[in-house]
């Protein structure tokens, strides 16, 4: 085998795992993830007690597909932070409740559109309107209160 | 004389608002008022409607599987504002919001999505739309893609996912 027939194999060998290691999961690296060796009962518990004891309001809540969406407060400027929850059960052969929280800023913005009315084709109706969306936090202490919290309740769970 | 006399009393006329005129009001959008509710009793869509957005049939997958695969993805895309494994749906906010109904089925389970647009309408003026979105046939089949390599990359290559 010649040198660059040996280069090339080096490379394809070392590149083709590192791009099957890349498969997109929807998983983002903004989330925050923990296992606990616990029932799911237990963490579900634990992350509702978490919720109330951060004075949080709860926007969605279901049990059975382990999701809770919440609005936390934090700092002392009235601003909120949304936390969505998802609680998966141990499968058949699992000892691990695994946990995933996504935090979420939101903000508001003003836009302006054009509407045709039906008044008459020359009639534009401007609207004001309040925009609202949601972006991910990337630097979220109400998430890692969150966990430190459900910590204490369930016991120490893995990153 | 007369043609000039006539031309200003049109002008002062068109000037005092006879000509065609901008309304320009304030308003509040639909969602902007379940925020300001923290979406209490946010209704969820109703079924038969999601049933016409667009779709995917999940293969060799269990409801439970198909499920947890759709809320790990909406809550990668917006705050869950809606969820109820019991009747399969699923609301996340979006933009705009984004409900997810997940049918029951055996082997086979069919994904809906229903854009909630209705909720970008003006409050004062129910019949005006606020805001258009333009291209959420694309954002549909991403969405519909990333459920698909949730749920079966961990099946596909194991190996890559020990621990998961």
């Amino acid at each position: 085998m010649t040198p660059s027939k040996q280069a090339f194999l080096c490379v394809a060998l070392c590149v083709l795992p590192a791009g099957c290691a890349n498969i997109p999961k929807a998983q983002s690296p903004l989330e925050v993830h923990r296992s606990f060796a616990a029932s799911f009962e237990k963490v579900w518990n634990g992350s509702m007690g978490a919720v109330e004891a951060l004075n949080g309001t709860v926007l969605a809540r279901d049990e059975s597909g382990g999701l809770i969406g919440c609005k936390i407060p934090y700092g002392d400027k009235g601003t909120d932070e949304y936390l969505n929850i998802s609680i998966v059960r141990p499968g058949p052969n699992g000892l691990m409740c695994r946990v995933h929280v996504v935090p979420y800023a939101f903000s508001v913005s003003k836009a302006v559109t054009q509407i045709p009315s039906p008044e008459g084709p020359k009639v534009i109706l401007i609207a004001e309107f309040d925009d609202i969306h949601f972006r991910k936090n990337h630097l979220s202490d109400v998430s890692n209160a969150f966990l430190e919290s459900l910590d204490e309740r369930v016991g120490q769970g893995k990153p | 004389m007369k043609k000039t006399i006539a031309l200003l009393i049109v002008s002062a006329f068109v000037f005092a608002g006879c000509g065609p005129q901008t309304r320009r009001i304030q308003t509040d959008t639909r969602l902007a008022q379940w925020f300001a509710n923290d979406f209490k009793e946010f209704p969820a869509p109703a079924v038969s409607a999601m049933k016409g957005g667009e779709s995917r049939v999940f293969e060799n997958a269990s409801y439970d599987e198909v499920w947890e695969a759709v809320t790990l993805v909406l809550i990668q895309d917006g705050v869950i504002a809606h969820s109820s494994k019991h009747t399969g749906v699923v609301v996340g906010l979006t933009r705009p919001p984004l409900g997810v109904y997940v049918e029951r089925s055996q082997g086979k389970v069919p994904v809906y999505l229903y854009w909630m647009k209705e909720l970008y309408t003006a409050v004062d003026e129910p019949a005006a739309t606020l805001v258009y979105f333009p291209e959420l046939n694309t954002k549909a089949a991403d969405f519909l893609d990333r459920i698909s390599t949730q749920l079966y990359a961990g099946k596909k290559w194991k190996y890559l996912y020990a621990g998961n």
